[in-house]
């Protein structure tokens, strides 16, 4: 049973639009429908753009990031042709920070920051921003965040309003993310010999406390390596891990 | 005042982060009697290394520390979750970016005292108003928290009664219990009233100009 907060907050008439994204997480196989559900949060919470940035992603090589943006492709090419990573001061700053973070907090104040920042509106990044920095169970680390062209007090007002929803969705989205398949092909799936050894113990019909007295660990621990394992084997319960981990011959039986 | 220092940013305040976590070596494992590690006289653990967010109370006057806490959101790593399962139903889940965990509540005995005419301690209020300060800007709906049953009783008293989670066990020499709070104007309200705090508790430039701009 995962505890669900009180979400009675928002603003009646949005209710609606938060709860139809929400329930369309679970529906989300493919990273396209991923990008698809990004571009539609765009439109109807009348954004400028979206972006999704996964940094420590399991599966993804170190330093390699992993990004779904509703930016032009124009502005993405150059960016990256230009290694804008390197001048960018939003994502450095908002992957320290654990409050979102807004892209008003960043300083303008050099050459370079003032060509950075006026390109990206010439490309129509939106000149307001929001980024929510997010902290997955495997300590992965990825950044969500949404652009306007609203006058400052327009998006003080859209930002009081909006605020739970962008920090859940940004998580959902995120999980979303996580789960669907084609981010890591299946032979990349690199399960530790722990975690191959809980799974087996699990497969064959063993409690957690049967498996940590079988391999002299503590139950926690064999519920981390578990968790661990499920996740990677992008499945949303054990039973699930198991059978998957099972089809893909990664799993001994005992 | 409350300072909001992100982990990632603790080198640029090396001597107030020393001192809290003497000041944790002294509270957790001096007078509640908690199994923690204390090194060289400080109280750090694997949390500390996980970025949290710490909001520290400091003197206006001196900037001196008078007490403090830490937040991690309950997506990642928290010590409910890895640490004390134990003080929640078997099968209960607390997972949700709009739910933070707050811990390591701490403050020396002198800040624990009321004001004449209070019924708790203007650190006690500070700490608790700038969590609710924090939490209502950037879009969090609850806090958790783990505290002992004479937090539970000065925690009332601020106006801030907990609905208790699972059922209460003993850790150390006290018995400990799980708690959600409610983030809300009224709550925010009823704590400074608890504490006579008048206006932001938080320090008006910072992390948390992050949040609030």
């Amino acid at each position: 049973m995962t505890f669900v907060p009180d979400l009675t907050h928002a603003a009646s008439q949005e209710d609606g639009l938060f709860y139809d994204f929400i329930d369309r997480f679970d529906t989300l196989k493919t990273l396209p429908d991923c990008r698809a559900l990004l571009y539609e949060i765009v439109r109807e919470y009348g954004l400028s753009n979206a972006a999704y940035l996964g940094v420590n992603l399991p599966g993804v090589p170190r330093g390699q990031h992993f990004g779904i943006v509703t930016y032009s492709n124009e502005w993405v090419t150059r960016y990256i042709h230009l290694n804008y990573f390197r001048v960018d001061p939003v994502i450095p700053s908002a992957m320290r920070s654990l409050l979102p973070f807004d892209w008003s907090n960043v300083d303008h104040n050099n050459l370079e920051l003032r060509r950075f920042f006026g390109e990206a509106s010439e490309f129509k990044v939106g000149l307001q921003g929001l980024s929510f920095p997010i902290r997955g169970r495997l300590g992965e680390t990825a950044l969500f965040s949404v652009s306007s062209n609203l006058k400052d007090r327009d998006w003080a007002t859209f930002r009081r309003r909006f605020m739970r929803d962008f920090q859940t969705l940004a998580f959902y989205f995120h999980e979303a993310v996580l789960r669907t398949e084609t981010l890591l092909s299946e032979n990349d799936i690199k399960l530790s010999r722990r975690e191959v050894e809980c799974l087996s113990w699990a497969a064959a019909g063993k409690t957690f406390s049967e498996i940590a007295t079988i391999l002299s660990l503590s139950e926690r621990t064999v519920k981390f390596y578990l968790d661990v394992a499920r996740v990677k084997l992008r499945s949303t319960n054990i039973t699930q891990a198991v059978s998957k981990a099972a089809t893909m011959n990664v799993i001994r039986p005992y | 005042m409350i300072l909001c220092i992100n982990g990632s940013d603790r080198d640029q305040h090396q001597d107030l982060m020393k001192a809290m976590y003497q000041q944790r070596a002294r509270v957790f494992s001096e007078r509640m009697k908690w199994d923690v590690v204390v090194r060289d006289g400080m109280e750090y653990d694997e949390f500390d290394e996980q970025n949290p967010l710490y909001l520290i109370s400091v003197d206006d006057r001196t900037g001196r520390l008078r007490g403090s806490l830490r937040l991690l959101p309950t997506t990642g790593p928290n010590m409910l979750r890895d640490v004390f399962p134990q003080l929640l139903p078997s099968d209960q889940i607390i997972e949700s970016p709009t739910v933070w965990e707050s811990s390591r509540f701490s403050m020396d005995v002198e800040a624990m005292a009321p004001l004449p005419g209070r019924r708790v301690s203007y650190v006690t209020c500070e700490l608790i108003a700038g969590i609710t300060e924090i939490s209502l800007k950037s879009g969090i709906s609850h806090i958790v928290s783990v505290f002992d049953a004479a937090m539970y009783r000065v925690l009332k008293a601020a106006g801030a009664g907990p609905d208790l989670i699972g059922s209460g066990r003993k850790i150390g020499v006290c018995m400990t219990y799980a708690g959600l709070f409610e983030m809300t104007d009224d709550f925010l309200n009823a704590v400074c009233a608890a504490g006579g705090i008048t206006g932001s508790v938080l320090q008006p430039q910072g992390a948390l100009q992050n949040a609030a701009a």
